[in-house]
């Protein structure tokens, strides 16, 4: 794999303990493989699922880490097995680096789904060696998980589309939600809500978005688009919607009730919870089996649907909200993110950034 | 719809209250409309909800209740707009008799989940009249609501079909998971889940049975036929079978974690819930996420695949373990049905019961006593808490009984356990009498009286002198006075504990329960 004179090193920026702070540091990059891609950060988006692993709120977090599963970059360097990409690019990189390639989903392309997948960042890859994110001037991907991001499209924009716009992409694809004239509704308006207001919008489906209070009525309506606002202890409103949803994407990554949700659900409606809840959710089953209603969760998605959602996001000509950062101002991203004050997704541009600091 | 001379009346067997006892009720059926269905029930299985319903557990319950709805029985008679059906016909009704017609789910063949379906029983029709279900002696049902029992199908095989078979059936339908080939779980052994077993087997599938223990292991393996058989307190095993299935029905109508079985999951796998359980169930959302599964629910199925179900069995000729039992048992198979003591599903041999029984025995008994004490008057006596006749009497007849009707010097007394019909024989007793005198007097210490009651037992009550003393004494002076005028030639006290005064009870336990609620204690000789 190459001798320790010739190892390559790169500057990310990383949390040390729980306390979820980054800061400035220097890790090996492993040589260029047969198959391997050397990119060079351009940016990179901030997900709410960094502040977790950060902070080891989900108990497997191994330290130093440096976060970051949005990256855009470009190639300077092709392994010899290469050919879907070349030197100059801009491709993507998301939340998955490494899969089996010989189990069920593996072998159909659902490989988010492999029990042995490594992710991006926080895991050990074939070679022993932790992964490190995109929060980092550098990176070296197998080609399987590159993906190319579509001439044209700024990467500021195609960045949150590899994981937060493909959490939403890609349920709504399998799930036979992608055809137009359906009513969805939209349970949280944070980085993965704003994008499932976007790309519903623009599968021509009607758009509610559900909220506990009043306040980002205004923002859903006329910034983004969504045809209706919900809020959800306004009982008059909810029994006057309610039956009328074919899907709901539900974001909030909290202890929530289900109940209200399902109550707006068509018959077959479906829950599709998409945020990550350390505690039991609840449910009573007289409501799913009056309706047959299905509580269901996906987990981000394919290479093959984040490439559908590049070309999808081109040819419809969206774009999302995002706040562009300097790496020096992630640490208050981070604070800011925790309280939700964003519209709708951090990026870092990494490329405009100095990490060595 | 008829006047009253031509309504039609039948028999069945309801809960009265929430004790969800069943005990003879006559009850009129509607004339046979253009689009009914006349039907003579031959035999229908007993549902856990049937035992929900008639106890009340769900809270929507209305009495009298006739339950049942896997019923299974032949054409009597047909209106002008029916041509799916002839006279001699084999046929089944299941859980719906009505539905709108007219929103999505029923236009979608999909009329189960209609907002305006009318449940076969405790429900209330379009003419406004409550529905009864399946365990009576007859049925009028819209033809929509009418299967075909396909040739050579035993009609007791058939019925657990229409409710049971069809809640497993449909959802395996309608979620794709008919195809064979699939590795199926099936959580809880019950009537449901036994027909689960059968279903699956016979679409091809390889199936486990999942369980909290190991006792019904056997019966599981041996006689249901299942591939497998998992605890799911065996860890390891659990692991082993780790993201091994293609779906999950849960049957089981109580509390359970449901961790365990999304583990069991594979990919894109379905937890099919469709047993009612009235707490909220839990889970994680990684669990679900991780593996993009789905938790659903599912509730009976439509006309359409009960059509097909039942074409489905025949084909597969498959045999479904029932216990067949007469009306008479009816309240027994609910107690052992309470403990899941029934292998698979109870089904009512209708026709072959007895359902008038009672309510005959009772007429001959009370035609013969009211002749005896027609002509005299009655006086009021207190009544004593023991009762020596009743001692002379064998226990097994004590216990066993349902109403004890003695002829004890000048009046009779009935006795028995709580709610097995005193009130409704006494009813009847006097409706028998008014055909030899005129007037009856009921002191009604219970203030229970309501007049709807015993209509269709016995015709309007209107000549019936009714007296509900409310103050100490009361009842003894109104009794005297009527009869000393010479007017009245019958009395019914209805309590005689309800009359007696605290003081002269003995047993503290008894005047504990009358100073309380003086209508629901038992004599004392039903104390022990």
């Amino acid at each position: 794999m190459g001798s320790v004179d010739s190892v390559r090193t790169t500057t990310g920026w990383a949390a040390r303990d729980a306390s979820g702070l980054l800061s400035p540091f220097r890790f090996p990059l492993r040589n260029i493989g047969v198959e391997d891609v050397y990119i060079k950060v351009i940016c990179c988006g901030i997900c709410h699922t960094d502040i977790h692993q950060a902070k080891n709120d989900l108990g497997i977090s191994r330290y130093p880490m440096v976060p970051g599963h949005e990256v855009v970059g470009e190639v300077l360097e092709v392994g010899s097995g290469v050919s879907k990409f070349k030197v100059g690019e801009v491709v993507g990189v998301g939340f998955i680096v490494g899969c089996c390639r010989a189990c069920n989903p593996c072998e159909s392309d659902e490989e988010q789904y492999c029990k042995k997948k490594i992710w991006t960042y926080n895991d050990v890859y074939t070679d022993g060696k932790p992964t490190q994110g995109g929060f980092s001037a550098a990176m070296v991907v197998d080609q399987k998980f590159v993906v190319k991001i579509p001439d044209g499209m700024d990467p500021e924009q195609a960045a949150p589309l590899l994981c937060a716009g493909l959490t939403v992409y890609s349920p709504l694809k399998h799930f036979g939600l992608s055809r137009s004239g359906l009513r969805g509704g939209i349970l949280g308006l944070g980085g993965v809500g704003h994008m499932g207001v976007q790309i519903a919008k623009a599968m021509g489906h009607h758009v509610t978005v559900i909220s506990s209070s009043d306040k980002k009525r205004e923002e859903a309506l006329a910034h983004l688009g969504a045809d209706g606002y919900l809020v959800s202890s306004d009982a008059s409103r909810m029994n006057e919607l309610a039956g009328s949803l074919d899907y709901i994407l539900d974001t909030v990554p909290a202890f929530h009730p289900l109940e209200p949700s399902l109550g707006l659900l068509k018959l077959n409606g479906r829950l599709i919870v998409l945020g990550v809840v350390n505690t039991p959710l609840q449910f009573m089953s007289p409501v799913l089996m009056s309706g047959r209603k299905s509580i269901t969760g996906s987990s981000i998605g394919s290479i093959k649907e984040v490439e559908e959602l590049m070309l999808f996001y081109k040819e419809k000509g969206l774009t999302s909200q995002i706040e562009t950062i300097k790496m020096e101002y992630v640490n208050e991203a981070f604070r800011r993110l925790e309280k939700n004050d964003v519209r709708y997704r951090f990026v870092i541009d990494i490329a405009g950034s100095k990490l060595d600091q | 719809m008829g006047s009253v001379d031509l309504e039609r009346t039948t028999t069945g067997w309801a809960a009265r209250d929430a004790s969800g006892l069943l005990s003879p009720f006559r009850f009129p059926l509607r004339n046979t409309g253009v689009e009914d269905v006349y039907i003579k029930v031959m035999s229908c299985g007993i549902c856990h909800t049937d035992l929900h319903q008639a106890k009340n557990d769900l809270g929507m319950s209305r009495y009298p209740m006739v339950p049942g709805h896997e019923v299974v029985g032949e054409v009597l008679e047909v209106g002008s707009g029916v041509s799916k059906f002839k006279v001699g016909d084999v046929v089944g009704v299941g859980c719906i008799v009505g539905c709108c017609g007219a929103c999505n789910p029923c236009e979608s063949d999909e009329e189960q989940y209609c907002k305006k379906k009318i449940w076969t029983y405790n429900d209330v029709y379009t003419d406004g009249k409550p529905t009864q279900g399946g365990f009576s002696a007859a049925m009028v049902v819209d033809q929509k609501f009418v299967v075909k029992i396909p040739d050579g199908m035993d009609p007791e095989q058939a019925a657990p079909l229409l409710c049971a078979g069809l809640t497993v059936y449909s959802p395996l339908k309608h979620f794709g998971l008919s195809r064979s080939g699939l590795r199926g779980g099936i959580l809880g052994l019950g009537g449901v889940g036994h027909m689960a077993v059968k279903i699956a087997k016979a679409m091809g599938h390889h199936v486990t049975v999942i369980s909290s223990s190991d006792k019904k292991r056997e019966e599981a393996l041996a006689h249901l036929g299942a591939d497998g058989y998992l605890v799911s307190s065996d860890t390891s095993r659990m692991n082993e079978l780790a993201g091994s299935l293609d779906y999950i029905f849960d049957t089981v109508p109580a509390f359970h974690p449901l961790e365990p079985c999304l583990s069991l999951l594979k990919l894109n796998g379905q937890l099919i819930l469709v047993g009612v359980v009235n707490t909220p169930l839990q889970f994680m959302s990684p669990a679900v996420m991780s593996g993009r599964k789905s938790i659903t629910g599912s509730f009976i199925g439509s006309m359409k695949e009960a059509e097909e179900l039942m074409q489905f069995c025949k084909e597969k000729e498959l045999t479904s373990q029932i216990e067949t039992v007469k009306m008479e048992y009816v309240n027994e198979a609910f107690r052992r049905l309470e403990k899941n003591d029934v292998r698979y599903r109870f089904v009512i041999d209708v026709a072959g019961s007895k359902l008038d029984q009672e309510l005959q025995a009772h007429t001959e008994i009370i035609a013969a006593a009211a002749a005896g004490v027609a002509t005299e008057c009655s006086s009021p006596r207190k009544a004593t808490a023991g009762a020596e006749n009743v001692a002379q009497l064998p226990e097994v007849l004590v216990e066993n009984a349902i109403v004890i009707v003695m002829l004890v010097e000048d009046h009779l007394r009935l006795q028995s356990k709580l709610h097995r019909g005193k009130t409704t024989l006494t009813l009847h007793m006097i409706a028998v009498a008014r055909t030899l005198v005129e007037n009856i007097m009921l002191l009604e210490a219970e203030h229970t009286f309501d007049a709807a009651y015993p209509k269709p037992l016995c015709g309007d009550v209107k000549h019936l002198i009714i007296c509900q003393p409310n103050k100490e004494g009361m009842a003894f002076e109104l009794a005297n006075s009527l009869c000393q005028s010479g007017a009245i030639h019958q009395i019914c006290v209805d309590s005689v504990l309800a009359l007696t005064p605290c003081a002269e009870i003995e047993d503290p336990l008894l005047v504990e329960a009358a100073r309380e609620d003086p209508v629901n204690q038992p004599p004392a000789w039903m104390m022990r």
